[in-house]
């Protein structure tokens, strides 16, 4: 990013964008649900990054500074799209497509829609937590810096969405 | 991924797995180019290419008008030099010790060219052309304008000077001599001394009977 900051260095600006590229598209994704939307999100967020490249510092990670845009973005989303807070439509969607796929697809498929159902249900803040921890493979400090909170807060809404995921997709808690 | 994530989130490795088999979307193509010119078009502007590409053109226009206004500058001062010489020529004009009435007029006519009613004239050839001639008219005038200067200082030398006899006298160098006898005889040795003088120097070969 520096090289590009500062000497308009492309090719050093398509290595960046090809390493990160469709983390931050799927983290866009689960957030909105519609591929058209996190496109758009998507360019939202890359252009930002490219604006700010003459006063790009690198004083942290890349990573986080590109997961701060990206979630600032997806902040800005919610605030623009008050429907979206319920999740009812993209629910409706989902069930549908549960309709068509259940009789021919199999046990992993399902699976799948019903992590992708539980990732959907969950609370903005904890999907959010969770998509940084597990997509964007940040540290729970890093995220703590990512959405402006301490760490111990992270560290609880991780927990809460990793337990209703697994129990969404009928892995059993371990007991210590 | 960080040190710290195995060791606060224990037990999550098949939720782990689930996730990363149900995240297999990808950017289109179409999306990365979108991105990527996005990049191109808003990359920095000092590269040294770009800088190599703008500096001769601000270097070539900043001689292209230097060049242009020292030009002007000489071409302007040329013709107000001309306009001043001519105003001085007109004014000195009356006050020649010589006339010289067809070097005036010839002059005043050529430089009636340089007026500022004539401004149609400006090309710094015409100036130029107009100078060299004005130079040969004054050069040439102006010696025998010495000459004339001359014999009329001598003129006005002798015409300075006493004189002790007259006119008639000094007409003719005979009666000149009779002039200068009388004066001795009257006791004007001095004058006397001053008409011998005159006399010889008028008439260098007068022998005295």
């Amino acid at each position: 990013m520096l090289r590009y900051a500062q000497d308009g260095d492309v090719e050093a600006f398509e290595t960046l964008y090809r390493r990160h590229k469709d983390p931050v598209f799927r983290y866009l994704k689960r957030h909105c649900r519609h591929t058209e939307t996190a496109e758009d999100l998507f360019q939202e967020v890359w252009g930002k990054i490219i604006r700010s490249r003459e006063n790009y510092r690198p004083t942290a990670k890349f990573t986080t500074f590109l997961y701060r845009v990206a979630h600032n973005c997806f902040i800005d989303f919610l605030r623009r799209n008050k429907r979206h807070e319920g999740g009812v439509e993209f629910n409706e969607q989902l069930h549908e497509a549960d309709g068509r796929s259940l009789d021919d697809e199999a046990e992993r498929n399902l699976a799948r829609r019903r992590l992708e159902k539980a990732l959907v249900d969950l609370p903005d803040e904890q999907r959010d937590t969770f998509l940084l921890y597990e997509e964007c493979g940040l540290s729970l400090d890093e995220i703590a810096s990512v959405t402006e909170s301490n760490r111990e807060a992270v560290k609880s809404r991780l927990r809460y969405a990793n337990q209703k995921l697994k129990a969404a997709i009928g892995v059993k808690e371990r007991t210590s | 991924m960080s040190e710290d994530r195995g060791q606060d989130m224990p037990g999550d490795e098949r939720l782990s797995e689930a996730y990363r088999d149900l995240s297999t979307e990808q950017t289109s193509a179409q999306l990365d180019r979108t991105i990527l010119e996005m990049a191109r078009a808003g990359s920095p502007k000092k590269s040294l290419s770009r800088l190599l590409a703008i500096k001769p053109l601000a270097w070539t226009a900043t001689v292209v008008l230097t060049v242009s206004v020292v030009y002007q500058l000489q071409q302007q001062e040329a013709l107000d030099t001309m306009i001043f010489e001519e105003d001085v020529a007109v004014e000195m004009e009356p006050a020649a010790v010589v006339p010289i009435p067809e070097a005036d007029s010839s002059t005043s006519a050529d430089m009636s060219s340089f007026a500022p009613a004539a401004g149609a004239r400006s090309k710094l050839q015409e100036v130029e052309a107009m100078m060299i001639e004005q130079d040969a008219a004054d050069t040439s005038l102006q010696q025998p304008a010495e000459r004339g200067l001359a014999v009329e200082l001598g003129g006005m030398q002798r015409a300075s000077q006493p004189r002790f006899c007259d006119e008639t006298e000094v007409a003719d160098a005979s009666s000149w001599y009779q002039c200068i006898l009388r004066l001795e005889e009257e006791g004007k040795l001095d004058e006397a001394a001053s008409e011998r003088t005159r006399l010889f120097s008028e008439f260098p070969d007068f022998q005295v009977r």
